[in-house]
């Protein structure tokens, strides 16, 4: 709750308040054989104000890959209903999914490409990807290669409550610079020139450590591609 | 307060056609709820809603202006309700405290526009009784 306490300025009472805008988060939930993808509003993400679970449309979900504990991938089998399912016994599952174009313009946010707008203001295409990390191996060390992923430089699983962990963001395995990087959706650092970053887990239980990633884009559908991708792990899996 | 506010205002009214709208500007107290992304750009242009103190119905249902704000005109005190969403997924849900200008009760519902008018009429009235009687002094 924000209190106010000025009211004047010139004549015009004002009375003012900042508030950020949340986006959604994109996570992968253990189930019997797999995992199912959620999106939403993580239970465990506090700062976000509650559990929400969106139904999305299965469509969205592009591609998926799972590791193994020692570090074999392959592509992940999919369902094709809400939730998701991720079919595997994956050290690593990381997951692809775009919502498509999205321009802005005076009366909204529009799902549409800037081409199927009257007077946008500006357009993107949008990824979201997510990497969980259920067991540590060279599957969670090394880069998977996918156009834009967050890797751990040490086991996350061991982390204590209040330990540092230093994390890269990659984006088809190379480095990503001055790229901000958030944990529990509040900006923690930005990335050096070798896409490093550090950061604090300040909390038990699911953890996502979040980046996104704008890019100009090719065609006249969009100004630029915006991909937010997300590394969550369980703190204290490995006990 | 508010009424000598309103008084300027109701002169100022504009004549009603069949399908005209009179207009008033007022200087007056408002609460200005500013929204932005992450990154800190403005969440522009997208829905609003505001809501009374306990209240379902929207007070307020627009959008953000160019800026990611957004204004309204308290008339009772208390937990204001402010929803702010867009269809790509950002938004916020909060409450801001926020009471009427000058104190804890709602202002009156204030002067239409007959009633602005036959005010405005007594003032003209009560200004040209004081040039009379000064005028007939001075005689």
């Amino acid at each position: 709750m924000t209190t106010y306490t000025t009211r004047f300025l010139l004549g015009f009472g004002l009375a003012g308040a900042v508030g950020a805008a949340a986006a959604h988060d994109l996570w992968l939930e253990p189930a019997p054989g797999g995992f199912t993808v959620q999106y939403g509003h993580h239970p465990q993400l506090v700062s976000h104000g509650g559990e929400t679970r969106i139904a999305y449309a299965p469509s969205i979900v592009k591609s998926a890959l799972c590791v193994d504990a020692g570090g074999s991938q392959r592509p992940a089998k999919l369902g094709s209903t809400y939730p998701v399912r991720l079919e595997g016994d994956c050290a690593v599952a990381y997951v692809l999914t775009s919502s498509g174009y999205w321009t802005k313009t005076t009366a909204g946010t529009k799902n549409l490409k800037k081409s199927e707008v009257t007077a946008p203001l500006s357009a993107w295409q949008s990824f979201e990807s997510v990497k969980q990390i259920v067991a540590w191996g060279d599957g969670a060390s090394k880069p998977l290669g996918t156009p834009l992923e967050i890797v751990p430089a040490d086991n996350p699983l061991v982390l204590r409550d209040g330990d540092k962990l230093t994390v890269r963001v990659l984006a088809n395995g190379q480095p990503v610079p001055n790229a901000v990087v958030t944990y529990d959706g509040k900006p923690r650092g930005e990335t050096g020139a070798d896409g490093a970053v550090n950061i604090r887990v300040k909390h038990g239980g699911m953890q996502l450590v979040q980046a996104s990633v704008r890019t100009p884009h090719a065609g006249p559908e969009a100004d630029e591609v915006v991909h937010t991708t997300a590394l969550s792990f369980v703190l204290g899996a490995a006990q | 307060m508010r009424a000598l506010l309103a008084l300027p205002a109701a002169l100022l009214a504009g004549t009603l056609h069949a399908h005209a709208l009179s207009h008033t500007a007022q200087q007056g107290s408002a609460v200005i709820v500013e929204l932005r992304y992450g990154d800190g750009s403005p969440f522009s242009y997208e829905s609003a809603e505001v809501y009374r103190p306990a209240e379902s119905v929207p007070f307020l249902a627009g959008r953000t202006d160019a800026n990611g704000r957004l204004a309204f005109v308290p008339d009772r005190p208390g937990d204001w309700r402010v929803r702010a969403f867009s269809e790509d997924g950002h938004g916020g849900d909060f409450t801001v405290a926020a009471a009427p200008e000058g104190g804890a009760s709602a202002p009156s519902a204030g002067l239409g526009t007959v009633g602005g008018l036959a005010v405005g009429l007594s003032i003209l009235f009560g200004l040209f009784g004081l040039w009379s009687l000064f005028l007939r002094k001075k005689s």
